[in-house]
């Protein structure tokens, strides 16, 4: 009998335990993976080229596929309805905001530890992403965008805001990050996670006022910009020739190539340069048609 | 609820329940200008409700010649009754639709993207599919996806019977499951490629017939000639100039999928005296193209089925050998596995197939599996045979 008594004694505190323990507020700090990098650890250098890489590429793809056909350089020879008939269905931007994701990550680590580069880039960055959205879209998400991770319902299901409140935002980035560039601060910078400039805030400097410049022609129908375009350019800190372009050469990784590689029989092979171009391309005897053909 | 009367000779067993699912996990899409694609929220209320049975007998006790016979019954369905604000449905998983629960509507609910239909009830061409140059009107909206079924049965029935005379025991085990439907993407990529005898049976000769007699056939019977049902769709034409092809370009391949065209008027939803329409039945406006290009894609309508099935899952002889040596109970058996099996779909496609093993999760849920769905997974059964010894020391 007592035996049992026993038994029945260490169920008890076992419940008690559970009951008394079982379920309180450790259970978030339970789900937290002590393997995992926190995102408030993240390392500004292994971020950039996150930002930076995506961004180029997608940049890239506005020259190939149906804003290409758009400008009558290529035609499809299959799946051809976007291409050669503009038979255009909506687009997204998904990946624009995801990129903006990353970017306002790196920008907030960059604030925080002072280091004016990586915010003179995520600033830039911000910029040339929202200037695209509010170029292709007109009004959009901007000012509670990206901030899904803080919760309420702002954040979760961002309000548009106007174009104009966007290219406002654009400018004011692009000046604060031409300033940042200015100081010449390149603490913690590491040239290989800068994919297109090697670490060099001069250049980065050129590519913010010349982005400046963009914007400011952008809204000149609407605001008075001539003052401040002319300040850029009397200060001689803009791109100014072709070895000065923003670029990103190939990085090696494995996604990293150019679209229209070979890579299987029914996709990049569809691709073809359209007649309008070959002839002219063939009349004025043109070398740099072996080139692209 | 659990009765065995007259010596065990007939036992019964029933069960009905009703049971809450509170709070379930739920993946909601997010505006993708958040910076991200969707958030996990608890969640909704689903309720299940069923029955199950067991009713056995012993309907012969003579001798040494026994008979056993069991059934099993189950019937379960279950509801989604409320989600959240966030949430309005349910998605199991999407193509071309897909398997969709809208509050108050059952689990399993299977959807197709709507076609546009006459929607006037005293017009001559009530429900009728619109064309739109050679296709039906795809309805992409949700409002507008056109519910095909469900892939839970509405019940199953299982049965287990025995019969021994003296040594001799003959065994068999049936399974029966009425209702439901599946969506069969198997026939979706081989019929796209015209490789299935049954489209070839439904296709309507238009070319053998004057315009004249062919309005005439058409109009006959249009829920069978002109209106798509679940499992098939109407097409008229042909591959060869004899099967009835039209002409195109010199080549008798043409068909064209029969309907009306609509000139729609004013957007009133209730009055449609001003909406015109005009046949597509062969004559002057219908656009004959080569059958190939006349395949209904998008829609899930088509490639819908019966899943209703008979099998004969086990069949078994045995035979109870004499004591040896300490060994009792001794038995020599020969039994045979998935011997026939009875497809109301009657596509050559097995309905208890009718999932899929994919790698990413399902709709919003947490689920990488695909209910109600058939694609390619079309292995062939086997019908296994063999012997078998038992023995009790």
């Amino acid at each position: 009998m007592k035996k049992i008594f026993n038994k029945k004694g260490i169920l008890a505190v076992v419940l008690t335990l559970f009951v008394a323990f079982g379920c309180d507020d450790q259970l978030a700090e339970m789900n937290q993976n002590p393997s995992a990098i926190n995102p408030a650890d993240g390392n500004v250098n292994m971020l950039m080229p996150l930002v930076l890489g995506p961004a180029a590429q997608r940049y890239l793809d506005l020259g190939l596929n149906n804003m290409a056909g758009a400008m009558q350089q290529v035609q499809l020879s299959g799946w051809a309805g976007g291409v050669n008939y503009y038979g255009w269905s909506g687009s997204d931007w998904t990946g624009y905001y995801d990129n903006l994701r990353q970017n306002s990550l790196m920008l907030k680590l960059a604030q925080e530890k002072g280091l004016k580069f990586h915010e003179g880039v995520g600033l830039t960055m911000r910029a040339f992403l929202f200037g695209q959205i509010a170029d292709y879209w007109g009004d959009a998400p901007y000012t509670w965008a990206v901030r899904g991770n803080e919760g309420g319902i702002e954040t979760q299901y961002p309000v548009y805001d106007s174009q104009e409140t966007i290219y406002m935002g654009v400018i004011e980035d692009l000046k604060n990050a031409a300033a940042l560039f200015a100081t010449g601060d390149v603490t913690f910078v590491q040239a290989t996670a800068d994919l297109y400039f090697n670490g060099d805030p001069a250049a980065w400097e050129r590519f913010a006022n010349s982005l400046l410049i963009r914007y400011y022609v952008r809204i000149s129908d609407k605001k008075d910009v001539k003052a401040a375009v002319e300040s850029i350019v009397s200060g001689g800190k803009f791109i100014q020739s072709s070895t000065q372009d923003a670029t990103m050469d190939y990085t090696g990784g494995s996604s990293d190539q150019w679209p229209l590689i070979y890579s299987n029989e029914t996709s990049s092979t569809r691709y073809q340069a359209c007649k309008t171009f070959i002839d002219q391309m063939v009349s004025t005897d043109d070398p740099r048609l072996n080139v692209l053909v | 609820m659990d009765l065995n009367l007259f010596n065990d000779r007939f036992r019964f067993s029933g069960t009905y329940y009703t049971m809450d699912n509170e709070n379930q996990i739920f993946s909601v899409p997010l505006p993708r200008s958040s910076g991200y694609s969707s958030k996990l929220i608890n969640a909704g209320l689903i309720n299940s409700q069923g029955w199950e049975f067991t009713i056995g007998g012993t309907p012969i006790q003579k001798g040494n010649l026994t008979w056993d016979i069991d059934f099993n019954f189950t019937k379960n369905s279950t509801t989604v009754e409320e989600l959240t604000d966030d949430l309005d449905r349910i998605i199991l998983w999407s193509e071309n639709a897909g398997a969709i629960s809208f509050i108050g509507d059952k689990i399993g609910d299977l959807y197709s993207f709507g076609i546009a239909q006459v929607q006037d009830p005293n017009s001559e061409y009530y429900k009728w599919p619109i064309i739109d140059g050679t296709e039906w009107v795809r309805l992409n909206q949700v409002q507008d996806w056109e519910k095909v079924g469900n892939f839970n049965p509405d019940f199953l029935l299982g049965m287990q019977t025995s019969l021994t005379f003296g040594k001799f025991r003959v065994g068999a085990s049936f399974d029966w499951r009425q209702g439901g439907e599946f969506i069969s993407y198997t026939y979706r990529y081989g019929e796209s490629d015209w490789k299935s005898q049954r489209q070839i049976d439904q296709l309507i000769p238009g070319g053998l017939y004057s315009q004249d007699e062919l309005v005439e056939l058409l109009k006959s019977n249009p829920d069978e000639n002109i209106i798509p049902q679940v499992g098939k769709y109407p097409r008229v034409g042909g591959h060869t100039q004899e099967t009835g092809g039209f002409e195109v370009d010199g080549v008798y391949d043409g068909a064209f999928v029969p309907g009306v065209a609509q000139t729609a008027g004013e957007d009133t939803p209730d009055d449609f005296s001003d909406d015109v329409y005009e046949e597509r039945l062969g004559g002057p406006g219908t656009e004959i193209i080569p059958i190939t290009d006349t395949y209904p894609w998008s829609y899930n309508k088509n490639i819908t089925f019966d899943a209703s099935f008979i099998k004969l899952r086990e069949l078994s002889i045995s035979y109870k050998l004499p004591k040896i040596a300490g060994i009792s109970n001794a038995n020599f058996g020969v039994f045979t596995r998935n011997l026939m099996l009875w497809n109301a779909a009657k596509i050559g496609i097995d309905s208890e197939r009718a999932f899929q093993a994919t790698g990413g999760n399902q709709g919003n849920t947490a689920s990488q599996f695909r209910q109600g769905f058939e694609r390619q997974n079309v292995m062939p059964w086997s019908a296994s045979f063999g012997f078998k010894l038992d023995f009790t020391f």
